[in-house]
């Protein structure tokens, strides 16, 4: 395969929505949420998440969320169909058994959904995302990634959650391990021992300056996400600098508490979008991958089953 | 008409982009791609046309082929004549209707919402408790009653006495009615739905005339008899779940918001319900003719001991001036006599300390 060693530079990211559209889509998606009697919150939740990709603008193209709300919807009927079957049978074990002890596998079925969830939230959003028309892929193996997740909660439960910090990191390299844009791979790679000093040092900080600290933690946290990972292709790579500060999340905070307060809570989106600019417009990308060669190598994939559930676990990978 | 445009196409095999012409035919509903080797056509009807920002882009349904534009006026005449972007699906259509209409559907719902908590769903809710089995009445009342009365004192003498005091009187009640006398220093009573009245010596304590003890009964009593307690139920339950469905996913500020505001209602009902029973129980009082003049001096007693002084929109029990005022001039001229075998009760009761 030929080498396109380009010269390395910086690349545009950058978040392009404003709160004014955002409060339409907040407002339209309300209307109709209230109108079919919540039915509709599969398509809301379709029309946010396009409104959002769609609004992100990597070098000059924008990204799309394919993914629909009837996709989303057929989801969700899986997941409370699958869950109802479920907590039936528990409830019929406790029934037969007149034993309350069987109330325990309702936290067990909770517990093994996570991984569940992470996979299938995975596998649908990317391959419902496309960028320049390529589609993103998550190529992680949903048994594969559950005993492990099994295997690191028993240790994180052993060592009274201090196996935490690898638990979150080697869940971290596994998930971005395995995703793809296009023939593109993105990588991540970190150390449990730096995450648990992070951790413990954020909380001692936090709570020692009566929880002025925790923006600049919550800063330090997503900084270190974000810089541990890069983008591979053909020999070449982008890595990720995070330029915001904690004074950035203070003031990002504060502003948005008093929208919200000051706008009944009506001025949400507004707040929201202010957010997303802190996340993504203060990312750095600096390498020397050339985009116009990616190649589609990835499938489409459509149950939204495992996003489903994700959301019923109230689960944001920020994604 | 037929208009052409600079383009980026996109072929959804590689990232590559192509820069090219793409022209529009009108009247056909139809895109056509100039590239090399050929040229695609779209028909509209195969495609998602969006705008945003300046930016129009045209992507092939299930397939990730697109192009997009940045050419103005090639946007504006693909918007403007091709029906599928109007007529896509009602979120849409709801989009193109700008922010002022968005804004105004905002104030509709706040406004209707407003409607709903304040008028329809208190008469709703309150209209609707005859729905209710008065069986419930009972087992919550009871359910209540063994809960508080766990931790107080019983005075047994005292309830005994109270209770033979409340069977000589005529209370025009559908519950039977259980009177008991509890030792704390509160000046207060309340009644279950269930037809327990629960009274604290401190009022007893305050009383000076069995007539007192008679308005304080018929005021307890007429709240079980119009089931008031399953009335605020009703009401409260119904304003939290409409609340909590209508706002429940937007913001939890906005929902704590609206259920203060919604709570000041609520004390406005319980104003509402005191009075009716201060009627009521007034009614029973001169059925039974005892001096009504029992229930101001009640109120008064009341008035003196209520430690705190809160304006009259936030306190559920006003014994206020003008419930007093409302009372004195409704007793005005009815006729009583003195019921020597309640007074006899009313001083063993007393006599006791």
């Amino acid at each position: 395969m030929e080498l396109t060693q380009t010269e390395k530079r910086n690349y545009d990211l950058k978040f392009i929505g404003t709160g004014k559209e955002f409060f339409s889509i907040f407002i339209v998606n309300w209307l109709l949420t209230i109108v079919t009697l919540g039915i509709y919150y599969p398509w809301a939740k379709a029309n946010r998440l396009e409104y959002i990709y769609g609004n992100t603008e990597f070098e000059k193209s924008r990204f799309k969320f394919h993914g629909t709300g009837l996709e989303m919807f057929k989801g969700l009927l899986i997941a409370l169909a699958g869950l109802l079957v479920i907590f039936g049978m528990i409830m019929g074990l406790v029934y037969l058994f007149n034993s309350i002890f069987f109330v325990f596998l309702i936290y067990l079925v909770i517990f093994a959904l996570i991984p569940f969830a992470i996979h299938g939230t995975l596998k649908y959003r990317m391959s419902r995302t496309t960028w320049r028309g390529i589609r993103f892929g998550y190529r992680g193996n949903r048994v594969e990634l559950i005993q492990k997740f099994i295997g690191w909660a028993f240790l994180t439960v052993i060592t009274f959650g201090i196996y935490g910090a690898w638990m979150t990191i080697k869940l971290r390299t596994y998930a971005v391990g395995n995703i793809k844009m296009g023939n593109a791979k993105f990588n991540f790679k970190g150390d449990g021992g730096t995450y648990l000093g992070l951790m413990l040092g954020g909380y001692l900080l936090s709570i020692i300056t009566l929880g002025i600290y925790s923006f600049w933690w919550r800063r330090d946290l997503y900084a270190y996400h974000l810089e541990n990972a890069w983008l591979e292709h053909d020999g070449n790579k982008i890595n990720i600098k995070y330029t915001g500060k904690g004074s950035d999340f203070f003031v990002t905070d504060l502003l948005n508490i008093l929208t919200i307060i000051f706008t009944l809570g009506f001025g949400t989106p507004w707040a929201e979008v202010r957010l997303l600019n802190l996340m993504i417009n203060k990312i750095e990308l600096y390498g020397n991958i050339n985009f116009d060669n990616l190649e589609q190598t990835e499938q489409d994939y459509k149950d939204a089953t495992g996003e489903d559930i994700g959301d019923m676990l109230n689960m944001d990978f920020g994604i | 008409m037929i208009v052409k445009g600079e383009a980026t196409y996109f072929d959804g095999l590689t990232s590559k982009a192509t820069e090219t012409f793409v022209s529009f035919d009108s009247s056909a509903q139809t895109f056509s791609i100039l590239l090399e080797e050929n040229t695609l056509s779209w028909n509209t009807s195969l495609c998602t046309i969006q705008i945003t920002k300046g930016k129009l882009e045209v992507h092939l349904n299930s397939d990730t082929q697109y192009f997009e534009s940045l050419d103005p006026k090639f946007a504006e005449i693909v918007t403007k004549t091709s029906p599928t972007i109007k007529s896509k699906n009602v979120f849409h259509r709801l989009m193109h209707a700008g922010f002022k209409v968005h804004l105004s559907i905002l104030g509709f719902i706040i406004a209707l919402s407003v409607v709903m908590i304040f008028f329809v769903l208190p008469y709703v809710a309150e209209n609707s408790v005859v729905l209710i089995p008065k069986s419930f009445d009972d087992q919550i009342g009871e359910y209540a009653y063994n809960d508080m009365i766990l931790t107080e004192t019983i005075d047994e003498r005292k309830s005994k006495l109270v209770q033979s005091f409340a069977d000589k009187m005529e209370l025009q009640n559908q519950k039977k009615m259980r009177f008991t006398v509890v030792e704390s220093p509160i000046v207060n009573a309340f009644a279950l739905p269930n037809g327990d009245v629960v009274i604290y010596t401190g009022i007893l304590d305050q009383m000076k005339d069995y007539s007192e003890l008679a308005a304080l009964i018929g005021h307890e009593v007429s709240h079980v008899t119009y089931r008031h307690s399953m009335k605020a139920l009703s009401r409260n339950l119904s304003t939290y779940v409409f609340i909590s469905a209508i706002l429940g996913d937007i913001n939890g500020v906005i929902t704590i918001l609206w259920q203060n505001a919604a709570q000041l209602q609520t004390l406005s009902y319980s104003r509402k319900l005191e009075e009716e029973a201060d009627n009521m129980g007034l009614s029973i009082i001169q059925k039974n003719q005892i001096n009504p003049r029992g229930f101001v001096d009640l109120f008064e007693t009341l008035n003196t001991n209520s430690s705190l002084d809160l304006p009259e929109f936030l306190s559920s029990h006003p014994v206020t001036s003008s419930r007093i005022k409302s009372m004195k001039k409704q007793a005005k001229g009815s006729k009583f006599v003195i019921n020597k075998e309640l007074q006899g009760l009313f001083l063993q009761i007393k006599s006791q300390n």
